[in-house]
């Protein structure tokens, strides 16, 4: 059956297009939409939307292009967007199978116009690969699922909201987040092997974004807790996990090592280790480290007491107790431990941790 | 030896105090002490903004190559060595691998279909 020839979607120079535009693209992360615009009432849209909403969403739903864009201009922008590639232009015209069938990609170029960060997924069931499903050039970046086997749709809705979970970080959490990978970069010494806080930030979302499929690898983000603490949680257990390698790479057990020559000698090759102790230089590294701290607090002397304190692992009741001060002193105290640990001037070696 | 260690787990205890109080600060708080340590508090959120953006760009790109090509990878089956990730297809069983701090992806799995690597591999097993 022939479609309709004439424009469905509004131009971009149309007017009404650009007030549309012009409205926030702001996402609404407490409550979450989604926009589903799938012709039949199938048992697979019942699967669609029962998903979606199993993830947190609130669905709307469209039956044709024409409702999907009309809902999308008064409700939208959404959370999220799925098209089906095959959905009919209108109401009552059923497609034609043997034609290209582009309403879906239409109406996510028509969305685009409105919103060009409006995410959205083109379902495409009938084809076999991603590849194959005819897009137009300016919906290049948009994801395309052509089955929903293996919980693909989940595990593409639970990338989506940690891209969208990053996009919201104020400028205040990321300088958070940096700020936390800085020190715990810097307080894993020579183990972080060179790392630096940028290479603790890369891992954690990694693995938080390998979470989003498989909590094998990854860490899988859990939706109750604020996405700043998540990424802290993820860095702590990167930074362990480092540690413990270069702990590994320090011990050996000499059963595991060792090997017999064919004249029938035990050899280990841990007989050429000259000593286990740390060597000199690395010594010097973590002396030079401790002494570079209590050098930058030199001319504070309540800042020097605190400083030892922490460092013997008192809690901050106890130091408030052994040094005579108030909370707010406490507070103020570490405030300048932080800005003189992390700061780029009033160093004397030179030093730039976890940069 | 111990006392190193000992120091190091001091320092450590340390960092871990000062890391973790950065969390509870306001926002206010914590862009003054930016300011405080030398940095432009909007350059530096700027280039954390895009660090992590720059993440989940890569991990995209990467699963929709594979993706579109055909392949499956197991997303529990990564491997993390130094920088690069590396996988191997489901399906033809072929290596690949991606690198976020450079951009970097390898393997055949990037370049040909799942198919066509699959076909190959049998021709390879048959002689």
């Amino acid at each position: 059956m022939a479609q309709s020839a004439a424009p469905l979607y509004a131009r971009a120079d149309d007017p009404s297009t650009d007030r549309q535009g012009a409205r926030s693209t702001s996402i609404n992360t407490c409550k979450m939409s989604a926009l589903l615009v799938h012709p039949d009432k199938s048992l697979l849209k019942t699967f669609l939307i029962d998903t979606l909403e199993d993830k947190g969403y609130a669905v709307r739903t469209a039956a044709h292009a024409e409702e999907g864009l009309r809902l999308y201009r008064d409700c939208g922008p959404f959370n999220v967007v799925l098209i089906n590639h095959c959905v009919p232009h209108r109401n009552g015209i059923e497609p034609d199978y043997l034609m290209p069938q582009m309403g879906g990609g239409e109406l996510a170029t028509a969305m685009r116009r409105i919103n060009p960060s409006q995410i959205i997924v083109l379902l495409a069931f009938d084809y076999a690969n991603a590849n194959d499903v005819p897009c137009p050039a300016e919906l290049k970046d948009v994801s395309v699922l052509t089955d929903v086997r293996n919980f693909r749709l989940q595990r593409l809705l639970e990338r989506i909201r940690v891209h969208q979970a990053t996009n919201a970080l104020t400028a205040a959490e990321l300088l958070k987040l940096q700020k936390f990978a800085a020190f715990k970069i810097k307080g894993m010494g020579r183990a972080a092997c060179g790392r630096t806080a940028d290479d603790l930030l890369v891992e954690a979302q990694l693995r938080t974004l390998m979470g989003a499929e498989s909590s094998v690898r990854g860490r899988h983000w859990n939706k109750d807790v604020d996405f700043v603490r998540h990424l802290a949680g993820v860095m702590r257990s990167v930074a362990n996990s480092w540690k413990r390698k270069f702990g590994q790479m320090q011990v050996h057990l000499e059963c595991e090592v060792v090997t017999v020559d064919a004249e029938g000698y035990l050899s280990s090759p841990l007989n050429d280790v000259p000593s286990e102790d740390l060597t000199a230089d690395e010594t010097l590294i973590s002396k030079e480290t401790e002494q570079e701290i209590f050098y930058r607090l030199r001319d504070d002397a309540l800042g020097t007491r605190v400083l030892r304190s922490l460092m013997l692992g008192m809690t901050k009741d106890e130091i408030i107790r052994e040094c005579e001060i108030d909370s707010k002193k406490y507070q103020a105290v570490r405030k300048r431990l932080r800005t003189k640990l992390l700061s780029r001037t009033n160093q004397r070696g030179g030093y730039d941790y976890g940069r | 030896m111990a006392a190193d260690k000992y120091a190091n787990r001091q320092l450590e205890r340390l960092m871990d105090v000062l890391g973790d109080s950065v969390l509870d600060l306001s926002d206010e708080e914590l862009i003054a002490e930016v300011h405080e340590t030398g940095d432009d508090p909007e350059q530096e959120a700027r280039r954390t903004r895009a660090l992590l953006q720059g993440v989940c760009d890569m991990y995209e790109q990467v699963t929709r190559r594979l993706s579109d090509l055909g392949h499956v990878v197991d997303a529990g089956a990564w491997r993390l060595q130094g920088q690069a990730c590396h996988n191997n297809c489901q399906i033809c069983g072929s290596p690949l691998s991606f690198t976020v701090s450079t951009g970097a992806i390898s393997g055949g799995p990037f370049i040909e279909t799942c198919h066509k690597l699959s076909r190959g591999q049998k021709r390879e097993a048959t002689g």
